[in-house]
């Protein structure tokens, strides 16, 4: 199965976690400017943190500024494109290489 | 004579009573000039010097026993304008370290600094500053850029606009990539600008639903070697400019590799919009 990504939105193929709960309201993923948005029949699902998406039927996801993408029927995990945070790491290194002036 | 003081009286007093006779026949001085001057030479003078010399002979040959080397780590320039390092100690002058800034040298300045205490001698604040960074992310080789920066940031309809930020231990560079709509995206590292240079080292034109994507690397110059400071994956797609920086250990690998740490999937099987 394919994954699909939306703008920063995500969705990675993956298998239901049995204790996961469910949830009754739609996903709406928040963007940077606009939701992303999911019509269709699908249920959602939450587990440590981490949202499901169970797609019976063909669903659309929709942003104003993106192409609407079509999720094939499965079950998602619903993530967000990741970066890495340096400055803080930078901060902490600082007075090892504070330097002498000779 | 038993009494060491006794025996310890009679040296002292033959060594003033010798250099009082040597001083006077030698200097043509009176006697009492000639005493006063031996008496000062041997209870002040003589002893100063033997002090200072078993002082030193001791430090040289018995103080690695008990103590760690007194670390000097120095930068110097040849005429090439090429970086050599020199890594010494202070006390016995055994040299560690000499050459040019190579990644192993680097690695192990930088794996070292934490745990080896070392003065830093002709050490620039950029280079430390250098150092701080690759403590951070890796010591990684630059590659060589691919196209124009102007070019690239053109076609972005960005531009690179450096921002100093002044810290308390350090000042640091930021360089914000600006665009239409005033948002601003941010690679920072040290501040230099003579040894720092914006690359960009992969560009692809119209391809995930992107209608441009590249790798802009902030690059120190430590000569002949070059590293990676900052990697940032930067794009263009239906929403507007958007920027993320993948994982350090990806940052020698290509756009493919990179993407595929944003996104966490495999790009074979990513379908976007």
């Amino acid at each position: 199965m394919a994954a699909y990504r939306q703008g920063d939105v995500v969705f990675i193929p993956s298998s239901l976690p049995r204790t996961a709960r469910r949830l009754e309201k739609p996903l709406k993923v928040r963007g940077e400017t606009n939701d992303h948005i999911l019509y269709g029949n699908y249920q959602l699902y939450r587990h440590r943190h981490r949202t499901y998406v169970v797609v019976a039927e063909e669903s659309k996801l929709e942003h104003p500024q993106h192409d609407t993408i079509s999720i094939p029927p499965g079950t998602y995990l619903v993530k967000r494109v990741r970066t890495y945070v340096l400055d803080n790491r930078l901060a902490r290194m600082i007075n090892v290489y504070r330097p002498l002036i000779d | 004579m038993d009494d060491p003081a006794f025996w310890f009286r009679l040296i002292i007093n033959s060594l003033v009573e010798w250099l009082a006779n040597l001083l006077q026949y030698t200097f043509h001085l009176s006697p009492s000039t000639a005493s006063t001057i031996a008496v000062g030479t041997v209870v002040f003078v003589l002893p100063a010097t033997l002090y200072v010399i078993l002082f030193k002979v001791s430090v040289t040959l018995m103080a690695h026993r008990f103590h760690r080397h007194a670390l000097r780590v120095e930068m110097d320039e040849d005429r090439d304008g090429n970086i050599i390092i020199k890594e010494d100690c202070e006390v016995c002058g055994r040299v560690f370290l000499k050459g040019y800034g190579d990644p192993q040298t680097i690695k192990y300045l930088v794996d070292t600094a934490n745990r080896t205490p070392r003065r830093w001698v002709n050490w620039p604040l950029e280079y430390s500053m250098v150092l701080s960074q690759m403590a951070t992310v890796g010591v990684i080789t630059a590659r060589k850029p691919i196209e124009d920066i102007e070019k690239v940031l053109g076609e972005l309809g960005v531009r690179l606009k450096p921002h100093i930020m002044h810290g308390f231990f350090m000042d640091a560079i930021r360089f914000k990539l600006i665009n239409r709509r005033w948002r601003t995206i941010c690679i920072s590292c040290p501040r230099r600008a003579g040894i720092l240079e914006v690359r960009a080292v992969e560009v692809q034109r119209g391809t995930h639903a992107n209608r441009i994507i590249c790798i802009l690397q902030i690059v120190a110059k430590m000569k002949p070697y070059e590293y990676v400071l900052d990697n940032v994956v930067v794009g263009e797609d239906a929403s507007g400019l958007w920027m993320a920086r993948p994982h350090p250990n990806t940052w020698s690998e290509g756009l493919e590799e990179q993407l595929r740490w944003i996104t966490n999937v495999d790009r074979g099987d990513l379908i976007e919009a």
